[in-house]
């Protein structure tokens, strides 16, 4: 497996709040890989550092092979928060300047406006644009010379609905092709809807990283139901692995310290008597799971 | 380097503020320059009292006290265009503050280009202006040279070190103002402070410190480049028995363009030190 990005213990202190305590992560190539935190969890300040517009308190990090951040950068596409633009320059001419700085032979300028349906409005001055236009010139300027590599931060911001879906639906087509995609956001739907990966990121620590699937599968629970619920709970409660009993709409929502599958529960239940009307497993959303390690990290 | 300026002229060229400013300092300036001859003197048509040394003939206007003749042409275009030095630099100012107003130099560095080459780069625009400003002064000057004085008799580039002169001055408020222009990211705020130190703060700390000291403050050897030309073309320097300067001071280009380098090191260490 490729790494594309390995950060190695950055971290970022200004003044007395530490906004990004020291942490290690490795993206692999080609994966859709999602940063997620809420405002100021140290999302933006991570991109800055790996981006090189903010400078580490400690630790470092490397792009591709060890290439110097300058160079590396001419195969990143990147959207860091509000777009930055030269207000009295057209989109077009605007890409062109990108376009110099990246060093590209044969800028595709016109098939990236036309991917952001910005096409129309080529010739027109930045700062006659509205905020959703702004940004979708912000991600058709990221989108410049196919980078190896799509770095997003808050990509959806200031679009409208569907603004939002034709974003998700471009970037899903984008990581189909193989680019690495790496997108920071708040919202967990849209990170839940692309992303292979997640970081978890709360107050500049890191909480979690792995696949998306993993964080989902985790912490399984089961509901059930039968005819007599009084004789279903105690039979419940003498299973040694139980972790958790929850009476809700009518169901018994039940979580266990060890794999249990819905069809050996059905099996250690039927063995004592009690069969069941209702039973489902429930995995829980990236949500449900995001706001429980964000919970639990409160809690200590 | 060609990549640089080719970025900064991409930049500059449709920035239509900034060429309106300095299409503006191009005709305000010509245009003083080849009308000031046909100012009035007061008290002009007055005789010279052949009895009286104390009374001297006063020309009819400033083209025939000799604004306009060789050598002293020189000396007194590029005095008055220095006047209109801050044309080119507010809008130096303008440019490089809106860089961090827009934050555009932040979106350079995050697209791959490293601090020094904007710096470098913008380092041309700053060039590009001040050229712009010599080629005007000197272009005006060598029409009016050709238009009032008799090339046979006298050499073109006599004492025209004048306009070396009235470089130095230049780049030395072009480099103050793009040293604001990073350091305070606010165009509004550094025109300010620009005009409030050059023309308060500095001649107020000059007085209370004096000479010598005061003629190395910061903006005092590019203000004392150019000598105040009309004592010399009157002559009354010839009967107040002072001295008129009839060349530049190589201690003050040297010390202006000292300052200037300072403070563009100062601009570099400030951006280079700066999260963006």
């Amino acid at each position: 497996m490729q790494i594309v990005l390995e950060i190695d213990g950055i971290s970022k202190r200004y003044g007395k709040v530490q906004a990004l305590k020291p942490y290690k992560l490795q993206i692999p190539k080609g994966t859709t890989f999602g940063i997620l935190g809420p405002n100021g969890s140290g999302k933006t300040t991570t991109l800055g550092i790996i981006l090189g517009i903010l400078s580490s308190d400690s630790g470092g990090f490397t792009w591709f092979d060890g290439q110097s951040v300058n160079s590396a950068k001419k195969r990143i596409g990147a959207l860091l928060e509000t777009p930055n633009f030269y207000p009295y320059m057209t989109a077009y001419q605007n890409l062109k300047l990108v376009a110099k700085i990246k060093e590209l032979q044969n800028p595709n300028i016109d098939a990236v406006l036309k991917t952001v349906n910005l096409h129309e409005r080529a010739h027109h001055k930045f700062k006659g644009y509205s905020l959703g236009m702004k940004q979708r010139l912000a991600i058709a300027a990221s989108l410049l010379g196919e980078p190896e590599v799509l770095l997003l931060d808050e990509p959806t911001n200031g679009l409208d609905p569907t603004g939002i879906a034709e974003v998700r639906d471009l970037i899903t087509r984008i990581a189909a092709n193989g680019t690495t995609v790496i997108i920071a956001s708040h919202i967990l739907a849209e990170v839940e809807k692309v992303c292979s990966h997640v970081a978890v990121l709360q107050n500049g620590s890191l909480l979690y990283s792995g696949l998306a699937d993993e964080l989902s599968a985790k912490d399984a629970v089961i509901a059930v139901a039968s005819a007599d619920m009084q004789a279903l709970e105690i039979a419940i409660k003498d299973l040694s692995s139980l972790k958790k009993l929850r009476p809700m709409d009518g169901h018994l929502h039940l979580s266990f310290s060890e794999d249990m599958s819905p069809s050996k529960l059905n099996q250690l239940l039927a063995e004592q008597g009690i069969y069941l009307s209702y039973i489902e497993e429930k995995k829980a959303s990236l949500e449900e799971r995001f706001l429980k390690i964000l919970t639990r990290d409160k809690a200590n | 380097m060609i990549k640089l300026i080719s970025i900064e002229w991409h930049k500059l060229r449709y920035h239509r503020f900034f060429w309106i400013g300095m299409v503006s300092f191009v005709l305000l300036l010509s245009a003083l320059l080849v009308s000031f001859g046909s100012f009035q003197i007061f008290g002009s048509g007055a005789e010279a009292d052949p009895n009286d040394p104390s009374m001297l003939a006063i020309p009819a206007n400033l083209a025939d006290a000799g604004f306009y003749t060789l050598p002293f042409v020189w000396q007194n275009t590029s005095y008055l265009a220095g006047f209109f030095k801050f044309i080119p630099a507010f809008l130096m100012l303008f440019f490089m503050a809106s860089e961090f107003e827009y934050r555009t130099m932040r979106q350079n560095v995050i697209d791959g280009r490293s601090v020094g080459e904007f710096f470098f780069s913008n380092i041309f625009s700053l060039l590009l202006c001040a050229f712009f400003c010599i080629l005007t002064v000197a272009i005006t000057t060598s029409a009016l040279i050709y238009s009032y004085n008799d090339l046979a008799e006298t050499d073109f580039w006599y004492q025209s070190s004048f306009i070396v002169a009235f470089f130095a001055e230049v780049f030395f408020i072009l480099s103050l103002a793009f040293f604001l222009g990073i350091l305070l990211k606010k165009s509004a705020l550094a025109i300010i402070l620009l005009v409030l130190y050059y023309f308060v703060v500095e001649p107020v700390l000059g007085f209370y410190v004096g000479s010598p000291i005061s003629d190395y403050l910061p903006t005092r050897p590019s203000r004392n480049l150019i000598p105040e030309p009309f004592t010399r073309l009157f002559k009354i320097n010839s009967f107040l028995n002072i001295e008129s300067l009839d060349s530049i001071s190589i201690k003050n280009l040297l010390v202006s363009f000292f300052y200037s380098i300072i403070l563009l090191f100062g601009s570099f260490m400030v951006l280079k030190k700066r999260d963006l």
